[in-house]
């Protein structure tokens, strides 16, 4: 197909750039080459309208738009959505420093690139490129406009077998198709095919994906780990990497490769709501926080917009409402009391999240120091959990938070005893539990104290030297830490280190500590322990 | 880690901070360059600071990914690419080399010649090709690519004096460089690790230098030959 045969004069265009200079100059340079209807947004929230509203021919998404979507967003969305049909071109406009992050799409691909700066001899040739490449693929994209998957399925096999050069991309596409349609057996044998003939990329997140809807889920992890291994930039292979460690219960290595993929990529809705998902059931209130609150901004006019991260800002900005200052105490008060109604005004809240919303809400108000409104709250919440009983043990946690807060102790710590009942064996939620009665504890400075050191205790039993460190070090900052919170310290830090996991800050703390307990009399009962200690400790660092 | 590791970390660190920096400050430049209108003469000027500008971030890129490269542990990603349209893009991205140095390229491929490589590595690999080409004076190159059962190639070819003698005769990969031709040699020889990392079962991607001798209606000038394994 030469240039002019191409019919840039019928087609319906629109350009996503945030510069307005960008803008008419792609127009100009646009028209210099037959187009005759362009449209133009300068943001990701104006583009999905008219995505959804027009029917376009070719769009050019600029990647970075300033605030706001970024052009991996508007790609996510519309392919999600099936806002650009699939004979339509979409292509992504990048800049030198952010081409090799852009690149790396996997899942969610734009038609092609194009590299800024963008001149009108570039235009020309990478469009035509562009074009004439997606027009080998033709028959199957009618098909798909057609949505007749039979069809499109049939001239992927047709392309595979016609021109052999094509066969891969032919089955990339197939996979694709056959994943949607969860035929995920069909899905297994192209992909088995393809990584038979190249370890291609693609092909081994397809093939990932394929054993996570089996839910395979560390099948799907050790595939997903070998992509990461290549150290190429695929965030998408992050996601589902976070997913199936996260379906394994692994919820710390989860968050640990969200953060990651955060760092590199942060603009995804779904990826921060993962990280506040996963943030959350870590206990970790300051990234579930960071998190919520970027999922709600990014989630504004997004077709992935879900209550969850509204209901987790309220609930993460407790700590701020309790101890805050009073400005943050009254800001984060209307926000929180905002985000709650926002929930249940905008989203059909199932019972869980219904709960959810009401001891949230219960929470904010009596940490505010609105006791009977918060009282109303709790009741409310109490009927949904009279009428319910299937909530998972991570929502069984904040209804026990709640009831401390608003029932009689006596009842309220007999409901936590049931859930550690259910929870044994499961340490993180233990943690967590132990870590909602520290917080109650708060304002008794001694009954906190007893408590930890019976856990402290319990977990240096256990040898279970990381959970011990933890518990001890933050003690070690409350005002009434006294020596036997100093011992746990010890005691924790050598264990650590006696397990081949030193750290030179722990060796700081170490003499720091020891230092402190030198004024400790000969004469005292834990003197003998003292002295072992300093003997361990003392061939531990001759070692080195 | 070891003080020469952490060294190594730090700088590589470092200019990725750099070229990062350097990214943007260019396309601020580009956007204050483009609004202004200037006389003729400076427009040549202009051209060429593009033009350097753009080399400097190639040459940033490339010291990242020749570092990296030194990684025992060091894998490719790769992907079906057609060798057309990764050509025509290596042309569309060097349009300011062109203004800058009067450069004409001609290209000579068939639609359906592919293989299985890493592009931004081989984007890398061609500009190295393409750079030097530029300073030993060259005003024409022609890229080209074929296939045969084993291998795709890519062929640089220019109008340029040639490669020095003693650099056809040495052996780059080793890395030992002349004086005379220093960063030619260091460039070939990082890109000679870059085309290594590509494997398929025995085989493994090479460079080869040669230069054409000016017979028949073909010109003088350099000849580099990549090879990459199917």
């Amino acid at each position: 197909m030469a240039l002019k045969l191409i019919p840039y004069h019928k087609m319906n265009v629109l350009i996503i750039e945030d510069l307005a200079e960008m803008r008419s100059s792609m127009k100009s340079m646009l028209s210099a080459i037959g187009v005759q209807h362009t449209e133009s947004v300068n943001n990701g929230e104006d583009a999905l309208k008219k995505l959804r509203d027009n029917s376009y021919d070719l769009v050019f998404s600029d990647y970075e738009l300033g605030r706001g979507k970024d052009g991996q967003q508007i790609l996510e969305e519309v392919r999600f959505n099936n806002l650009v049909k699939p004979s339509s071109v979409f292509i992504m406009v990048t800049a030198a420093q952010t081409q090799d992050m852009v690149m790396g799409a996997l899942e969610f691909e734009p038609d092609g690139y194009i590299a800024k700066p963008v001149t009108l001899e570039l235009l020309k040739t990478r469009l035509v490129r562009i074009i004439r490449t997606k027009d080998i693929y033709k028959d199957i994209n009618v098909a798909l406009d057609e949505e007749n998957i039979e069809n499109a399925l049939n001239s992927c096999n047709r392309l595979a077998m016609e021109r052999p050069k094509f066969a891969l991309p032919a089955y990339r596409i197939k996979g694709k198709i056959l994943i949607k349609e969860g035929r995920f057996e069909e899905a297994k044998d192209i992909y088995d095919t393809v990584l038979g003939i190249k370890r291609v990329a693609w092909a081994i997140l397809g093939m990932a994906k394929v054993h996570f809807y089996c839910k395979e889920f560390e099948q799907a992890q050790n595939l997903l780990e070998s992509l990461a291994k290549t150290k190429a930039k695929y965030v998408e292979a992050q996601d589902w990497l976070a997913k199936s460690l996260e379906e394994q219960g692994k919820y710390k290595a989860a968050q640990k490769v969200l953060m990651e993929a955060i760092a590199q990529s942060p603009k995804s809705v779904r990826r921060q709501q993962a990280l506040a998902r996963v943030a959350e059931k870590n206990g970790d209130i300051e990234i579930m926080w960071k998190s919520c609150r970027k999922a709600v901004a990014l989630g504004q006019n997004s077709c992935f917009k879900t209550p969850d991260v509204f209901i987790g800002l309220a609930k993460s900005l407790q700590p701020k409402i309790k101890n805050g200052s009073m400005r943050d105490k009254k800001l984060c008060t209307v926000e929180a009391l905002n985000l709650i109604e926002s929930a249940r005004t905008d989203f059909d809240l199932n019972a869980v999240l219904s709960l959810k919303c009401s001891l949230v809400e219960a929470e904010t108000l009596i940490n505010s120091g609105k006791e009977e409104e918060g009282k109303l709250a709790f009741r409310a919440a109490d009927t949904i959990i009279q009428m319910s009983t299937n909530f998972s043990l991570d929502d069984q946690l904040d209804i026990f938070n709640t009831k401390l807060q608003f029932e009689a102790e006596e009842d309220a710590l007999a409901y936590g005893k049931r859930v550690l009942n259910d929870i044994a064996g499961n340490k993180r939620l233990q943690v967590k539990y132990h870590q909602t009665i520290e917080v109650f504890l708060i304002r008794r400075p001694d009954d906190r104290l007893a408590l930890i050191k019976e856990r402290g205790e319990e977990l240096l039993l256990r040898e279970d030297v990381e959970d011990a460190l933890d518990l001890y070090l933050r003690a070690s900052t409350f005002k009434e830490a006294d020596e036997d919170i100093y011992f746990g310290v010890l005691k924790s830090i050598i264990g650590r280190f006696k397990k081949g996991r030193p750290d030179r800050h722990l060796t700081q703390k170490c003499d720091e500590l020891f230092k402190k307990l030198e004024s400790l009399p000969e004469s005292d009962p834990r003197h003998p322990t003292l002295e072992q200690l300093k003997f361990q400790w003392e061939e531990i660092t001759g070692d080195e | 880690m070891s003080n020469n590791d952490i060294r190594g970390e730090l700088l590589a660190a470092s200019i990725h901070e750099i070229k990062n920096r350097f990214g943007l400050m260019f396309s601020e430049l580009d956007g204050v360059l483009s609004s202004l209108t200037l006389p003729k003469e400076q427009q040549k000027n202009i051209q060429l600071i593009k033009s350097e500008s753009q080399f400097i971030g190639n040459e940033l890129v490339r010291i990242l990914a020749s570092y990296k490269s030194l990684d025992h542990d060091f894998t490719v990603n790769i992907n079906q690419h057609f060798a057309i349209e990764f050509l025509e893009e290596i042309i569309a991205r060097h349009s300011y080399t062109v203004a800058a140095h009067n450069l004409h390229f001609t290209l000579d491929c068939e639609e359906d010649v592919s293989g299985f490589f890493d592009n931004s590595i081989l984007f890398i690999i061609l500009d190295t090709c393409i750079y030097n080409s530029i300073k030993a004076g060259a005003k024409t190159i022609k890229l080209s690519a074929t296939e045969d059962e084993k291998y795709l190639y890519f062929v640089i070819e220019d109008n340029g004096p040639g490669f020095p003698e003693e650099l056809l005769e040495g052996d780059f990969s080793q890395g030992t460089i002349s004086v005379e031709s220093q960063s030619t040699g260091l460039g070939l020889f990082f890109a000679n690790k870059l085309i290594r990392s590509h494997h398929e079962g025995d085989l493994t991607g090479s460079i080869q230098l040669s230069n054409n001798v000016g017979e028949g209606n073909k010109p003088p000038g350099a000849k580099v030959t990549l090879a990459i394994p199917l």
